[in-house]
């Protein structure tokens, strides 16, 4: 055995390692896969390259079985450049199209091997396949550069640096292989021709390297792999080294055992380093769940003041008019006053109701409440809806000198399945907040303070494609930026809002937002400081098969 | 001796401001009403109130910025002040009673009868 198959040999044991590596590794993606494949396909040119060195000087059989084997190595190499640290898969068509050339390229070799290569005097003479091929690789290879090279560009950080090792460890041995390979061999220079396997090794290290970077940064590994690596190749010379038959085979089988050996060592060197950063993460992340419940209960305790503040607000009114009605005050005022105590004796009663309502929505965990279901949805007529409710609007809207309108209205609106007390809610909810927050002409207890603006509330209803989308537009104080993420959770309002109007439990959004998503629908906002807000919702044009149908994939 | 007593009232909610300003002034107060801090101050310089009824959450401010000011200006930091809220903690209290109000009431737990009463001990 010669140094040159010593070499090969080794080449192909660290590729078989390197593809037990990767398999070993807990999560394989596509570009781990194709890496395998890749090697794969390099340890089996080695093998018949070995083959080809141990023939017969330009053994002509196993110089062509080397260069089919080398045929799908560009392929192996395009897939994996375009598959690694990329976020899409890549496409079967472009798979397809790039497995076409190498094989019929291998067709032409099986049917023509002529006109691949021939035998001559003291070398071989190369048909027009063999220029194709040397075309085939070179193209692909020099794709294969692109892609990466505009990974690079691309990404930034570790993966750049990962890519750019992949990029200059491939151009470095590619370039070497193929040369030896495919160049020299044109003139008349074989000698090399052996190696180019050899230079596969430096682009499967780098990808290795690459893949494995934050294992191998892990001092331990390194140290052990290395190690590893050493025994291993000193009892592989010793064994190649040996002497005897009987010699030969008790270091083989030394050899083999040492190969076992320092698997299971670095195998169980990376479980523990695995398992190690595996407790990191843990602590990490129960930590983070840590923090998550402490914000949730002081969210909940903030609520519970609030919430029990606004319970007491109308609660303090009743008593305190019951308790003049008890000592007999109310009949020394005139019949005027009287009714007016009596009346918000009514209304603080029913503002009681509704805040608790609204607790007990807020405190409900699950959110399949508003999910409509089959049998109770009917088909409702949304402009007909929203009329009612801006009739029921109407006193509030004239008490502030504001305006609440239909404005703008589809003319072929399909009607939408779904359960009117709920939308009613919703829509309902929508327009109470834009009177809220919108400030109007006139003295107002509720909203803030007087301006000169009328108050302008705009509703329009209109078709789009599969949905119909509702808008509730106002003139007020509009929504910060920064609140936007959180305003549809529970408890939360905006902080100017906060400011103006300290009435009311926070649920109203978050409620709306259950009540649409219930019916599939979308909500979301676009809002200017001092300017308005417009709210809008989109409920989609289904059959009730399309809302069962929908349910059963969502519950399921 | 009630008759000419005048007592500021800072409160926004109506209703409430109906029960209180009909009994205080059944009972004989002179009640002035304000629901924020321009006014408020406007009324403790010019207008001598004998008691400041202040509630905490108004729309615009809050309640004990307002005490706060009441209780930097030496024209106005003598009018006793009774906090008059429906916040119903010790923090709260505790603040109140720090910046200097006299008394913490919760509005939901005294009737305007109490209220009457109290008012009487501070201020006759």
């Amino acid at each position: 055995m010669n140094l040159i198959t010593i070499l090969l040999s080794l080449t192909a044991l660290i590729d078989f390692f390197i593809v037990y590596l990767i398999l070993s590794k807990s999560d394989k993606n596509t570009s781990d896969k194709v890496f395998i494949f890749l090697n794969i396909v390099i340890i089996l040119w080695i093998v018949s390259d070995i083959f080809y060195s141990i023939a017969s000087e330009f053994n002509l059989f196993w110089a062509k079985a080397t260069y089919s084997a080398a045929l799908f190595l560009p392929f192996a190499y395009l897939y994996f450049s375009l598959t690694f640290l990329s976020e899409k898969k890549v496409s079967k068509k472009t798979i397809v199209f790039s497995f076409l050339f190498p094989f019929i390229l291998l067709i032409l070799i099986l049917i023509n091997p002529e006109s691949m290569i021939q035998k001559s005097q003291n070398g071989f003479i190369f048909g027009y396949i063999y220029f194709l091929y040397i075309l085939y690789m070179a193209s692909y290879f020099i794709i294969s550069y692109i892609v990466l090279f505009r990974k690079i560009l691309l990404f930034s950080g570790t993966k750049k640096g990962q890519i750019n090792f992949i990029f200059y460890g491939s151009l470095i041995s590619s370039i070497l292989a193929l040369t030896s390979a495919l160049i020299l061999p044109l003139f008349k220079i074989y000698d090399l021709y052996f190696l180019s396997p050899a230079f596969t090794l430096v682009l499967s290290v780098c990808i290795t390297y690459a893949i494995f970077r934050h294992h191998l940064f892990n001092i331990k590994v390194i140290a052990t792999e290395i190690f590893g690596a050493l025994i291993v190749i000193i009892f592989l010379i010793n064994a190649l080294l040996s002497q005897s038959r009987a010699e030969s085979f008790l270091n083989f089988g030394l050899f083999v055992v040492i190969i076992i050996f320092s698997i299971l060592l670095i195998r169980g060197v990376l479980n523990e380093v695995r398992s190690r950063e595996k407790i990191v993460k843990m602590a990490q992340n129960l930590k983070k769940a840590n923090l998550e419940l402490q914000k949730l209960d002081k969210a909940k305790s903030e609520f519970i003041s609030i919430a029990s503040h606004q319970l007491r607000t109308p609660v303090s009114v009743i008593k305190g008019v019951a308790s003049m009605m008890i000592e007999g005050d109310l009949e020394k005022f005139s019949e005027e006053k009287k009714n007016k105590f009596i009346k918000s004796l009514w209304e603080k009663s029913c503002k009681l109701e509704n805040i608790i309502d609204d607790i007990l929505n807020a405190t409900e965990m699950t959110n399949s409440k508003y999910r409509i279901r089959g049998e109770k949805a009917e088909l409702i007529d949304i402009k007909e809806l929203i009329k009612k409710i801006i009739k029921d609007f109407h006193p509030v809207i004239e008490k502030r000198g504001m305006s609440l309108s239909l404005k703008n209205v589809s003319n072929d609106l399909p009607k939408i399945y779904g359960q009117t007390q709920y939308l009613q809610e919703a829509f309902g909810n929508l327009i109470d907040n834009a009177i809220k927050y919108t400030p109007s002409i006139g003295t107002d207890y509720e909203a803030r303070g007087k301006r000169d603006k009328k108050g302008i509330i705009s509703i329009s209803i209109t078709k789009e494609e599969n949905n119909v989308i509702i808008s509730v537009e106002d003139n007020g104080i509009g929504i910060p930026q920064k609140e936007s993420f959180n305003l549809f959770k529970k408890f939360t309002r905006g902080s100017n809002a906060r400011d103006m109007y300290t009435d009311g439990s926070g649920l109203g959004l978050f409620v709306v937002k259950e009540i649409i998503e219930g019916h599939y629908g979308k909500v979301w906002f676009e809002s200017e400081l001092n300017k308005g807000t417009t709210f809008f919702v989109s409920l989609p044009i289904n059959s009730l098969k399309e809302i069962n149908v929908k349910k059963h994939i969502i519950d399921d | 001796m009630t008759e000419n007593k005048r007592i500021l009232l800072v409160e926004d909610d109506p209703d409430q401001i109906l029960i209180y300003k009909s009994k205080f002034e059944l009972e004989g107060f002179f009640l002035i009403v304000s629901d924020n801090i321009v006014k408020t101050m406007d009324f403790a310089l010019n207008d001598k109130p004998d008691l400041i009824l202040l509630d905490l959450l108004l729309r615009n401010e809050n309640g004990l910025d307002i005490l706060e000011e009441l209780k930097k200006n030496p024209k106005t930091k003598k009018i006793p002040v009774v906090v008059f809220t429906n916040f119903d903690t010790e923090e709260s209290e505790d603040k109140a009673l720090e910046l200097g109000a006299v008394k913490y009431i919760v509005k939901a737990k005294i009737t305007p009868n109490e209220m009457v009463n109290e008012i009487k001990k501070i201020i006759g």
